[in-house]
């Protein structure tokens, strides 16, 4: 059931009526909620970027399904980024600021793991952009042509979840 | 493209509110669960709280049935309170910082029993807990001698003193290698600095000028003269400098060695006393004796003050540097928070002033009603920029129990270094029992006095524990009464037994006083007692002269042993006297007689007025 619900996910979200570069900017805003650990205040706002920021719900949803393995794999390098930023002699005052400026310590910046993830999301932002933005439009162009002719592909999308999805889908494109 | 969808303000209002009733409904929880987990971390044991309640707006957090395990003892609360109340500063918590103003506690009770466990799983071993290992590491480690009469009587067997294992053996033969290394050296720059050609230079030309005078030599000839009597002082001057440095440094280097040669006899005596282990001959020292004797349960006393005192190091560190600490436990990987002090800001937590009075139920030592103070109770000291300070004194009519309980400390971390005392006096108390494992025998303390005292300057320390006590009694181990002492032989365990029995049974008053002091990551640890005074006598009218012969054979291998190398260091030390030193002391008394040769010289050309040749 939950695969079958990726899978409708990462269909919902690559064929949406979203353009490819709303798909590729949700799957890359997406990403920060895979990437850094979830609990923590730069997340919350971003989220509500999200929603008001005309980009694919979808693609935030794929790309934040889709990163997660990742952020759990390159924690021991979000780690290792984490400290040496935050250990930088150079950087110790902007920290000092940081940490005494009220509700900016919830964010959880002063985390090695959460600085470094979000470090690593923030210079993959633009890359992650125009790759997904050229990997959705190829998408559209080859495989989904190809695709819509498979019987489980149909299957799929004739689904009761999917049929509900995308009927919400018509609120929040 | 719009870059904004207006109509998404309503899924963010939503989403605004869930994010809002989330908090209202799983805050107190959250509060509970970090403060049992960071409770647990810093403890080493479980740590439980019934409840928390939060009130943002008021800023009020209420507590209740908080219980803090004893990590030495699980089934035993190290404190528990019904309920606390704090008053946080709001400001503060919006930098994510406890700011508390007042707190009142309400129900504290100390070693409370447990329902079930507070210990921890092994593999979840605290901070604390490993500092409590690393202590008793400490306290396993320190020398404590034993109390050995067996090669009493018997024919010494000292063979097994071996030369490698003398110090002064090891420190006699690296002095002689430095004194021939330094004479060596000091030989080849003494020749490099050889003065003979310009004490040669300056004795021929005194000679030569010998009896001349301006009308001899005519005015440009006694100008010439006088030109080359200047030249020549002058490299003389350079000469004795030079000699004059290197003297110097001879100077210090011999007397670097000489402190050398002089601790060489205390290396001896150290050596006496480590062939007196060797061979198991006892030592009469009352303070040998007493660590024999009561060392073991003594230290064993410092060793959780000590632990406490580590454990709040690590958890206030002095200065203003950035502290690290391990991540928050999730699923993801916890990395490591970095905490940024910064003068004249909150700390992350502070309770600024505590004053209050609670009482302690129960039987135990410690029953009765407190006044207690504290004052910068801090995570970071130096954000602060005061020292914590806390104060808990017995008040009230004492019906049972101590007469007087004062505690009181100061933790300075305001600066870099730190600087701490703590104090604790108790009268009236109830002492341990201790168990003198030499006589077979066990003292009951009873009632007495028992301070407690340590000091801290950055990395050394100083530590006391004392206790005394008028009315001991004494009971022997049910194996050890049977013991027949009078026809032991002497040495034998049971006549040690016997020996020690007789002299402590007919002590009434007791004092143990233990010491440690050193370097805070390794202290030094000492005691006495009168116990020791009492043992030393017995033993010392009882196998004095058996211990005074054996000590005689033991001193005599040891200097058999070392004499001939400490004689032939000291040798090499006068020999730098006689080489070196004493070629420069020649040296420069030639250039000076040199020297004094040609300013007469030079005084018998003067002539006042006249360019080159004036005085």
């Amino acid at each position: 059931m939950l695969f079958l619900k990726l899978i409708q996910q990462l269909v919902g979200a690559l064929n949406s009526d979203g353009t490819p570069r709303q798909v590729a900017a949700g799957i890359a805003l997406g990403a920060v909620f895979g990437l850094t650990p979830l609990m923590n205040l730069h997340n919350l706002v971003l989220f509500g970027l999200a929603l008001i920021l005309n980009i694919s719900m979808a693609g935030v949803f794929l790309g934040w399904a889709v990163f997660v393995p990742v952020g759990f794999a390159l924690d021991p390098l979000f780690d290792a980024i984490g400290k040496a930023l935050l250990g930088a002699d150079a950087l110790r005052p902007l920290w000092t600021s940081l940490y005494n400026v009220p509700v900016v310590p919830f964010t959880n910046f002063n985390n090695s793991v959460v600085l470094g993830s979000f470090v690593f999301w923030l210079v993959s932002l633009v890359p992650f952009y125009f790759l997904w933005k050229w990997a959705v439009t190829r998408y559209r162009e080859t495989v989904f042509e190809r695709l819509k002719k498979l019987r489980i592909f149909q299957l799929v999308a004739a689904s009761k979840l999917y049929t509900t999805y995308r009927s919400l889908s018509r609120f929040v494109p | 493209m719009k870059l904004f969808r207006w109509k998404a303000l309503i899924p963010l209002a939503l989403f605004a509110a869930v994010v809002v009733l989330a908090w209202v409904l799983l805050v107190d929880r959250l509060i509970k669960l970090g403060i049992e987990a960071g409770g647990t971390a810093v403890d080493g044991a479980r740590v439980e709280l019934a409840s928390a309640r939060f009130r943002l707006f008021q800023g009020e957090l209420r507590l209740r049935g908080l219980q803090v395990t004893d990590a030495d003892q699980p089934m035993r609360n190290l404190f528990a309170v019904d309920e606390i109340e704090l008053d946080l500063g709001l400001r503060a918590l919006l930098e994510k910082k406890f700011d508390v103003e007042t707190v009142a506690v309400r129900g504290l009770t100390f070693g409370g029993a447990r329902k079930t466990s507070g210990a921890l799983p092994k593999r979840a071993k605290a901070p604390a807990a490993q500092t409590r290992d690393s202590v008793q590491g400490w306290a396993h480690k320190v020398p404590i001698p034993t109390l050995d009469l067996g090669s009493l009587g018997k024919a010494l067997d000292i063979r097994g003193l071996s030369p490698d294992s003398l110090q002064s053996l090891a420190q006699a033969r690296a002095l002689a290698a430095a004194g021939d290394s330094l004479k060596g050296a000091w030989e080849g720059k003494l020749a490099a600095a050889n003065p003979r050609p310009v004490i040669d230079s300056a004795e021929a030309l005194a000679k030569r000028l010998s009896g001349a005078d301006i009308r001899r030599l005519g005015l440009a000839g006694a100008r010439d003269a006088a030109t080359s009597i200047r030249a020549e002082l002058t490299a003389i001057k350079g000469t004795r400098d030079r000699l004059a440095s290197l003297q110097n440094d001879v100077t210090t280097q011999v007397a670097s060695l000489r402190s050398r040669a002089a601790a060489l006899d205390q290396a001896r005596v150290a050596d006496y006393a480590y062939g007196r282990r060797l061979v198991k001959v006892p030592s009469l020292d009352p303070k040998d004796l007493a660590a024999s004797l009561v060392g073991r349960s003594a230290l064993e006393r410092l060793v959780p003050q000590l632990t406490y005192l580590r454990i709040l190091d690590q958890r206030i560190p002095p200065g203003m540097k950035p502290q690290r600490q391990a991540g928050p436990k999730r699923a993801r990987m916890a990395g490591t928070t970095f905490v940024f002090p910064k003068a004249h800001r909150y700390p992350t937590l502070l309770l600024e002033f505590a004053e209050g009075t609670f009482t302690l139920s129960g039987r135990t030592t410690a029953a009765g009603d407190y006044v207690a103070r504290a004052t910068g109770v801090t995570t970071e000291p130096a954000v602060y920029g005061k020292p914590l300070t806390f104060l808990a004194d017995r008040a009230g009519a004492v019906a049972a129990g101590p007469q007087r309980i004062h505690v009181a400390g100061r933790i300075d971390r305001t600066g870099a270094i730190p600087h701490d005392s703590v104090v604790a006096n108790l009268a009236g108390v109830a002492l341990p029992a201790l168990d003198i494992a030499a006589a077979g025998a066990r003292v009951d303390l009873r009632t007495g006095v028992q301070d407690f005292s340590f000091s801290r300057l950055g990395d050394s320390i100083s530590g006391r524990w004392f206790v005394h006590s008028d009315s001991v009694t004494w009971s022997r181990h049910a194996d050890s009464a049977a013991a027949p002492a009078a026809s032991a032989p002497i040495g034998s365990r049971a006549w040690l037994d016997a020996l020690v029995w007789g002299a402590i049974s007919s002590l009434k008053n007791v004092e143990i006083e233990a010491r440690i002091h050193g370097r805070f990551a390794s202290p030094g640890f000492d005691v006495s007692s009168n116990i020791g005074g009492a043992v030393s006598r017995a033993l010392g009218q009882a196998i004095a002269a058996e211990v005074r012969r054996a000590e005689t054979i033991v001193r005599a291998k040891v200097d058999s042993l070392v004499g001939q190398q400490v004689s032939a260091a000291r040798e090499r030390l006068g020999a730098l006297d006689a080489g070196p030193l004493k070629a420069l002391t020649d040296d420069r008394s030639q250039l000076d007689g040199a020297q004094a040769q040609l300013e007469q010289r030079l005084r018998s050309l003067a002539v006042p007025g006249i360019p080159g040749l004036r005085p």
